[in-house]
């Protein structure tokens, strides 16, 4: 009977544990909420049509067909557009994609040769263009390749059968042409070129440390936020209330420290990549520090908000864990954001990782210019001004809650 | 010459009735002024209202002349403040944390190490200067956290039980402390449940329960508002002790005996004294002991709340 008032007792006190039943239970769940959401397996029905450019050079009846082929591909929105804006749309990540349809097009396709058609595509957006392509592959290629090989039959019909009728060779060659198999791979159809900055990017190393560098941040510089109410329950902050330093210089003081730890840890972070997986940051050195002092800013006022919010440090500690763990998920920390469903990628807008990070990619790995990456810092920044002024006024709150 | 701390008509609830109902007092410079009052008296809001901490609700505080809601940061500057709860950071040594709070009151870095060291042999911790205060006993961290009070050299030093959970040994280098400050002319604002510390340190007493000032004066001046609780106390020899009768004719009214001891009220116990024993031996008793019973601050409070100190 003493084990089962054992059992009882740890049970009674657990239920009474608020965040004990939060990590036990509304944590795991949230986090399944948000996964099954990020991978599609609700409210996926609808996916976002991904926006690709076309450029027709060509201008003919038959790539005008193809055109029309490639509209009816479902979740493919295509864009007209020319040849150089596309290219520099996809060069700074404003597109993931431009198929081109060179001048001759046509003439090569009737002569039975591989069409002259290109895919420029973002290499930060590597795993999406596959995506793209396996889309293609399975809607135009084999069309595109029967044609060919229609039109090699036909030619051959016509120079070794001379006399033989034009309308015989045409239907023969067709007839001929669905029973062969086709030669050539959709890679040798539609020619993949990553449109580079001339020198080799890791996206993916970019992904892994950026995205990481960024969720690790936020966790360090809640725990500085909740150092603030640390001093609140060991008395320190009551203490410094009562010198002359103002509860606004306190708390900008605190902002300050996270905002140091928060440019070390991230400088850290990108010279390990840099050492140790030859990560390529010095590209634009001072483009990279103004986005790491962005991200520092913006995630130390995070970190300074949620301890405004808090009213114990346990309570910054629970609530930093899922708040964190939500917006590295929703902002591409966790998953790459073409993973997720439509309305999960406009959410991710509302996440400091997002902008932190698609400034990164900006920097590290397509070369852009000041103008595409130095409004992402402006939001990074301009979201940190924004929870900074809250937090004052909470801040102004709790100091009379401490007295 | 301005009072150190002129406070009229203070007044601050959280909510449900007034945690300071009305306080009015006037503490002139280089006085040791003691705030007693049980536990939810109203001291701790009392001295946080007094250091800026809270904006009174009604009423008005001026240190030297000046306004504490209108300049709290020139107030805050003249007073040092020793808080109730340890406010030191355990992972610095005592000489960082001493030197961080001068620095928060606008001390050079030079002047900080100075007065550190200073300090930390007035407080006799100059040898374990560089060790973590985690590392300190409690009565050691009391001592660093009275330190960093001082390190600004203030005016007014504003104590809030500094004592709570502090060894004998701690309590009276406080003590030695205080009184080597209070020399030098500060003043101290000391608040405390302990009616021997504020007899042992404090010139002047407010005694405080529910948020009001009882009664305020010298140690004199308190104690003489239960005179009429003084008393004798002798031992008598008596071979009966369990039929022990008063002695008849003892000329004192009040007289009253308790098995072989006799209790005598008397408004001058002294005087009455060498009479007392004068008729007790000439009605032959022996006399074991006698004691002066004089009224003390518990006795005060008791008399003007109708509760003790402890409750």
């Amino acid at each position: 009977m003493k084990v089962l008032d054992l059992i009882y007792k740890d049970l009674k006190i657990f239920v009474r544990d608020r965040k004990a039943l939060f990590l036990t239970f509304l944590l795991p769940v949230a986090l399944i909420t948000l996964f099954s959401l990020a991978y599609g397996g609700i409210g996926n029905k609808e996916p976002k049509p991904e926006q690709v450019l076309i450029s027709d050079m060509d201008s003919t009846a038959l790539s005008q067909e193809l055109v029309s082929k490639l509209e009816s591909i479902p979740g493919i929105q295509w864009q007209s557009i020319d040849t150089a804006t596309g290219k520099e749309a996809v060069k700074q990540g404003k597109r993931l994609a431009m198929l081109s349809l060179h001048t001759g097009y046509a003439d090569s396709l009737a002569a039975g040769r591989l069409p002259l058609i290109t895919l420029w595509f973002d290499e930060g957006r590597a795993m999406e263009t596959g995506m793209l392509m396996e889309a293609l592959s399975a809607s135009i290629v084999p069309s595109l390749e029967r044609n060919r090989t229609q039109q090699s039959i036909q030619g051959f019909l016509k120079v070794r059968y001379a006399g033989m009728g034009e309308g015989f060779a045409e239907g023969l060659s067709k007839e001929i042409g669905q029973y062969m198999e086709t030669s050539s791979s959709s890679k040798e159809i539609i020619q993949a070129q990553g449109i580079t900055t001339g020198r080799q990017v890791n996206w993916g190393l970019i992904q892994s440390v950026a995205g990481v560098a960024v969720m690790m941040l936020l966790f360090s510089v809640a725990a500085i936020g909740g150092s603030i109410l640390s001093e609140k329950e060991e008395g320190t902050l009551k203490r410094l209330l009562g010198s002359p330093v103002p509860s606004s210089g306190i708390m900008l003081a605190k902002l300050g420290y996270a905002v140091i730890i928060a440019m070390a840890q991230l400088l850290v972070m990108f010279l390990f990549g840099w050492l140790v997986f030859t990560l390529d940051i010095w590209t634009n050195p001072l483009g990279l520090l103004l986005v790491v002092l962005a991200t520092a800013l913006a995630c130390s006022s995070f970190g300074i908000f949620l301890a405004a919010v808090s009213r114990s440090r346990r309570q910054v500690e629970g609530m930093s864990t899922i708040v964190v763990l939500i917006m590295s998920a929703i902002g591409g920390s966790m998953i790459p954001l073409f993973f997720m469903p439509a309305f999960m990628q406009k959410l991710a807008v509302f996440s400091v990782n997002y902008w932190s990070i698609q400034a990164f990619y900006d920097i590290l790995g397509r070369d852009a210019d000041w103008a595409v990456f130095i409004w992402k810092a402006g939001v990074l920044i301009a979201i940190a001004a924004g929870l900074t002024a809250i937090s004052l006024y909470l801040f102004r709150r709790m100091v009379r809650r401490v007295s | 010459m301005l009072p150190a701390l002129d406070i009229r008509d203070l007044r601050f609830s959280y909510g449900q009735g007034y945690a300071v109902d009305g306080i009015t007092l006037q503490i002139e410079e280089g006085l040791f002024f003691g705030l007693l009052g049980p536990n939810g008296a109203g001291k701790s809001t009392t001295i946080q209202m007094l250091c800026a901490l809270l904006p009174p609700q009604q009423g008005s505080i001026s240190c030297f002349g000046d306004s504490i809601v209108a300049h709290p940061r020139r107030c805050k500057q003249l007073m040092g403040v020793v808080p109730q709860e340890i406010a030191l950071y355990e992972e610095l040594s005592a000489l960082e944390n001493l030197i961080f709070w001068g620095r928060m009151y606008g001390l050079t870095l030079k002047q900080c190490r100075r007065r550190a060291v200073q300090l930390l042999n007035l407080t006799g911790l100059r040898e374990r200067a560089r060790d973590k205060i985690r590392t300190y006993s409690g009565g050691m961290k009391r001592r660093i956290n009275l330190a960093a009070a001082l390190m600004h050299e203030p005016r007014i030093l504003l104590m809030d039980e500094p004592t709570v959970g502090v060894d004998p040994q701690s309590r009276i280098h406080i003590f030695e402390m205080l009184s080597a400050l209070h020399k030098q002319g500060m003043t101290i604002i000391y608040t405390t449940h302990y009616m021997e510390e504020v007899e042992r340190l404090c010139q002047r007493v407010a005694i405080i329960d529910h948020g009001r000032i009882m009664a305020e004066g010298t140690l004199a001046e308190l104690k003489s508002l239960c005179k009429d609780e003084s008393m004798i106390i002798v031992d008598i020899a008596s071979t009966d002790s369990d039929n022990a009768i008063l002695p008849e004719g003892l000329p004192f009214s009040g007289t009253r005996m308790e098995g072989e001891t006799l209790f005598v009220p008397s408004v001058q116990p002294q005087q009455l004294l060498p009479e007392l024993v004068s008729v007790l031996t000439q009605q032959g008793i022996g006399i074991h002991r006698t004691e002066i019973i004089e009224p003390n601050l518990e006795m005060v409070f008791l008399r003007l709340t109708g509760r003790s100190l402890r409750d």
